[in-house]
């Protein structure tokens, strides 16, 4: 069956069948962002924490804005070509088109790998430290592990056959052992080398006896390395995985390394406070000076002085803690032992290096040298910072908070809209040419259709770009 | 590109419409540029920092829809739709502001 109305326009409608459906569409589509933008609003205006400005490199938003202008110039290029029936030139103006949204996405991963990296730690004080964990990882240690209890499941069907929750232990714990062989003693005293098949093994024995757990005993003591957030919950004697296995030895340390690049102090300021006296009275003795240390406190007085005496130069009517940029500028300093860092205020400290270097444990751990957000190389220095000081840790993702979590929906929707864009491009410009012999007024409309939905992707980044990189 | 007119597929209005896209594309260029400066120089308050950025970003928008979208000159009927849509996205925003400014919780707490 053919298609009505794919060249000429409906009588009714005025429009070819394929514009109408488009442009319907394209409608629901602002909706769809029109409610995102109004969510990303409602969060701003609510936010019962400093908003986050300037946290985002602006480069990467701005070369992307470009990338997508230039897309949408190539996309018309490439219609005006169908236009003229210039196959050639057609296909290099698509080429272009589809070459500049891959450049964008791969722009949009470097900056989200970014953020996966980049952690906040915000200390019992509510002082908040940036920067990166040292060599990426952090850690919590066990050693003199002795007894390893795996946990079945009884009765482990779900609702509906589905489990919610991990039906039992795997083998997932013997990842993060470092040290020691996993052999163990089983509680008939027979002697096992555990591995993924092994522990089934065993857990299925259990589950059939309809035994709950299945007690091993190391042959040697063990030492173990976990990421955090494989684990329940521990505490110096004992630690319990998230698929229910326990492991029974020392804890050793959890301490968190990190290479800082910016302090905020902006939470340890009563939301009514209005004595700028009292604020900095209050970051006086912030937690963030503990681990920093003095010469860290110092510097950052130098630079509150610094940026009060600018605004008051500039704003000599308005209450400073009542002007956002000025907190902002004031209560949080970028930190950096490079002299020529990415900002004015920062300067290289005369820093105490066992002072600044003392929780290191390897000589790797004595270089803190970090990419840091925005692509050039500084040096941060090393701090540790006890877990019972900290209060809350995240990398940039969603769960750091709200800011995070509407940057990654827009931003990820986006980003899906610009890879459903460039594959009905690919498609018209790989498997166009039979069309183009044949009819390529109707190929023509057809790359018409999806350029309208490109530039529609390019109008959304307009917006997004200002909102969340510059504002 | 929207109308059936014969003029509209001629060798020489395709090419001036060529020559604009590029010269629309320069002007979205030069704003994109501006959106940045003006991110970056204080206006006295952050309030007013983000209207004439948003102001900027709405003057491209509006390049976009209106030249490279063609809603210039594009038929009545798709100007119905996004009224209709404008009608639910303004209710939106509405509803947001209502919330933070509700007299309730004024009155109240």
């Amino acid at each position: 069956m053919e298609i009505p109305y794919t060249v000429k326009a409906r009588p009714d409608t005025g429009l070819w069948n394929a514009k109408m459906g488009i442009w319907l569409f394209l409608a629901s589509e602002v909706m769809l962002f029109g409610g995102l933008f109004s969510a990303y609003i409602f969060l701003r205006i609510g936010a019962d924490y400093p908003w986050p400005v300037h946290v985002l490199n602006p480069w990467y938003g701005f070369i992307n804005t470009l990338v997508l202008i230039f897309s949408s110039i190539t996309v018309l290029q490439a219609w005006l070509a169908l236009k003229m029936r210039k196959w050639g030139m057609y296909q290099i103006w698509m080429v272009l088109t589809i070459a500049c949204a891959g450049a964008f996405m791969c722009i949009k991963t470097v900056e989200y790998n970014d953020k996966f990296h980049h952690y906040g730690v915000q200390l019992n004080d509510g002082s908040v430290l940036e920067g990166h964990l040292v060599n990426n990882e952090y850690l919590v240690k066990f050693g003199e592990v002795k007894t390893v209890t795996l946990a079945t499941r009884l009765n482990a069907k779900g609702m509906l056959g589905i489990n919610l929750v991990n039906p039992a232990s795997d083998a997932g714990f013997l990842k993060y052992l470092v040290e020691g062989k996993p052999e163990f003693k089983d509680e008939s005293g027979n002697i096992v080398t555990l591995d993924s098949s092994v522990v089934a093994k065993l857990l299925a024995e259990a589950t059939k006896n309809k035994k709950p757990t299945v007690k091993l005993t190391a042959v040697v003591p063990l030492k173990f390395n976990i990421e955090p957030a494989r684990l329940a919950a521990y505490d110096k004697g004992k630690a319990a995985f998230r698929d229910g296995t326990e492991i029974e030895g020392k804890l050793e340390d959890d301490t968190m390394r990190l290479l800082v690049d910016k302090v905020d102090l902006r939470r340890l300021i009563p939301t009514q406070e209005e004595n700028l006296g009292k604020a900095v009275a209050d970051v006086n003795d912030a937690d963030a000076w503990k681990v920093l240390g003095p010469e860290w406190k110092e510097k950052y007085l130098k630079h509150y002085k610094e940026e009060s005496g600018k605004f008051a130069k500039e704003h000599d009517k308005q209450v400073p803690l009542k002007n956002g940029d000025f907190v902002r500028e004031a209560f949080t300093m970028e930190i950096s032992l490079h002299e020529n860092g990415a900002t004015a205020h920062q300067v290289k400290p005369e820093i105490n290096e066992k002072e600044t270097h003392k929780a290191a444990e390897s000589p790797q751990h004595m270089a803190p040298t970090h990419a840091a957000e925005g692509g050039g190389h500084h040096d941060h220095p090393e701090i540790a910072i006890e877990k019972k000081d900290i209060h809350f840790y995240s990398n940039f993702t969603p769960k750091y908070n709200n800011y995070f979590a509407i940057y990654f929906a827009l931003t990820g929707l986006h980003g899906l809209h610009v890879i459903g864009g460039a594959i009905v491009l690919s498609y018209f410009l790989f498997f166009g040419k039979k069309m183009f012999k044949e009819n390529p007024e109707h190929l023509a409309n057809r790359v018409e259709t999806g350029g309208l939905f490109w530039h529609f992707v390019d109008l959304v980044w307009i917006f997004l770009f200002p909102l969340l990189y510059l504002m | 590109m929207s109308h059936e007119h014969q003029d509209h597929d001629s060798p020489e209005y395709l090419k001036k419409q060529s020559l604009l896209v590029w010269k629309i594309g320069g002007v979205l260029g030069f704003c994109t540029i501006a959106t940045w400066l003006v991110a970056f120089h204080d206006f006295g308050s952050h309030g007013r920092n983000i209207t004439i950025g948003l102001m900027i970003a709405a003057f491209k928008a509006s390049l976009v829809a209106l030249i490279f979208m063609h809603l210039k000159s594009e038929r009545g009927i798709i100007y119905k739709f996004l009224a209709f849509t404008l009608v639910f996205v303004t209710g939106l925003f509405v509803l947001t502001y209502l919330h933070w400014s509700d007299p309730l919780k004024d009155y109240l707490f």
